[in-house]
């Protein structure tokens, strides 16, 4: 069932001890679900990866699939004590995060860092 | 009138060109972005969960009909797929919140995005329905339906 695998953008920056992880492409279809997984996994690994931002702000469809691979990171972070929160995103966006309360989405990623506690310096960023 | 139709034989890249192409056809027919998007998701969501729990199991390759079309107010998405009886309005039990993350609410959005839907038993296959607004309501407009209502009562 699964086909080709779908390909995805992202950016990681981290600042200040926040990974700041930018999905770059508009659509997070059914067929996202895996890739999503795998970087969110992988952004866990690093060493900032206890403190995460998802910046949705490119994102203007977040399908239940794309939701769920966001939900299994959060947990897995949250199991670790650290933290994870979204960011950003268009209008569609913000209504499926609407039922996913336990994920706290902020309007913008300066807002979300300032939960953090702020980190805006000493930026290193890495595109894939 | 102009109608969109695409199969879906088992893949889910295959639902997401379908979303994609639902897309464009709903922005050409004069759909606001957020409409079309919605029409998009739903597509998604649907097909994915007749490939997952429904067509894609009983047969394979399956055979997923995908319809879209629009009238004069409002942008129309049709799923046909065989697989046992499956209406999404019935209402199902809560979701643990510990499960969400092996679980899914596709059908959830797919409620909460609906400006109608509906559902048919055809034969062996489930046939969805849904659709939403060209225009999507404004505020202002929630506002004054509500304020309408009022008046009424």
């Amino acid at each position: 069932m699964a086909g080709k695998r779908a390909e995805f953008n992202f950016e990681t920056t981290d600042a200040d001890g926040v990974t700041v992880l930018k999905l770059c492409d508009a659509r997070y279809h059914a067929d996202s679900l895996e890739p999503l997984n795998a970087k969110f996994q992988e952004i866990e690994a690093r060493r900032a990866g206890g403190r995460i931002v998802v910046d949705l702000s490119a994102v203007r469809l977040f399908s239940s699939s794309a939701l769920r691979a966001l939900r299994a990171s959060h947990r897995r972070v949250l199991r670790r004590r650290g933290r994870i929160v979204a960011a950003g995103g268009g209008e569609l966006v913000a209504g499926v995060l609407k039922f996913a309360p336990f994920i706290e989405h902020y309007s913008n990623v300066d807002e979300a860092l300032a939960a953090f506690g702020g980190a805006a310096s000493d930026e290193t960023t890495a595109k894939d | 009138m102009s109608r969109l139709v695409r199969h879906i034989r088992g893949t889910l890249s295959e639902v997401a060109e379908a979303a994609a192409d639902a897309e464009a056809f709903c922005a050409n027919a004069g759909g606001e972005e957020s409409q079309c998007l919605r029409i998009g998701l739903a597509l998604d969501e649907l097909a994915a969960n007749a490939l997952v729990h429904g067509a894609g199991r009983a047969v394979f390759p399956a055979d997923i009909r995908v319809d879209v079309w629009s009238d004069d107010e409002m942008l129309h998405l049709c799923v046909r797929a065989k697989g046992p009886r499956f209406d999404p309005r019935d209402k199902r039990p809560a979701m643990p919140d510990q499960e969400f993350a092996l679980g899914g609410r596709g059908l959830t959005l797919v409620l909460s995005f609906a400006d109608r839907l509906t559902y048919a038993r055809e034969d062996d296959r489930n046939v969805t329905t849904f659709s939403v607004l060209k225009r999507g309501k404004t505020e202002e407009a929630d506002a004054a339906a509500l304020e309408d209502g009022g008046n009424e009562a």
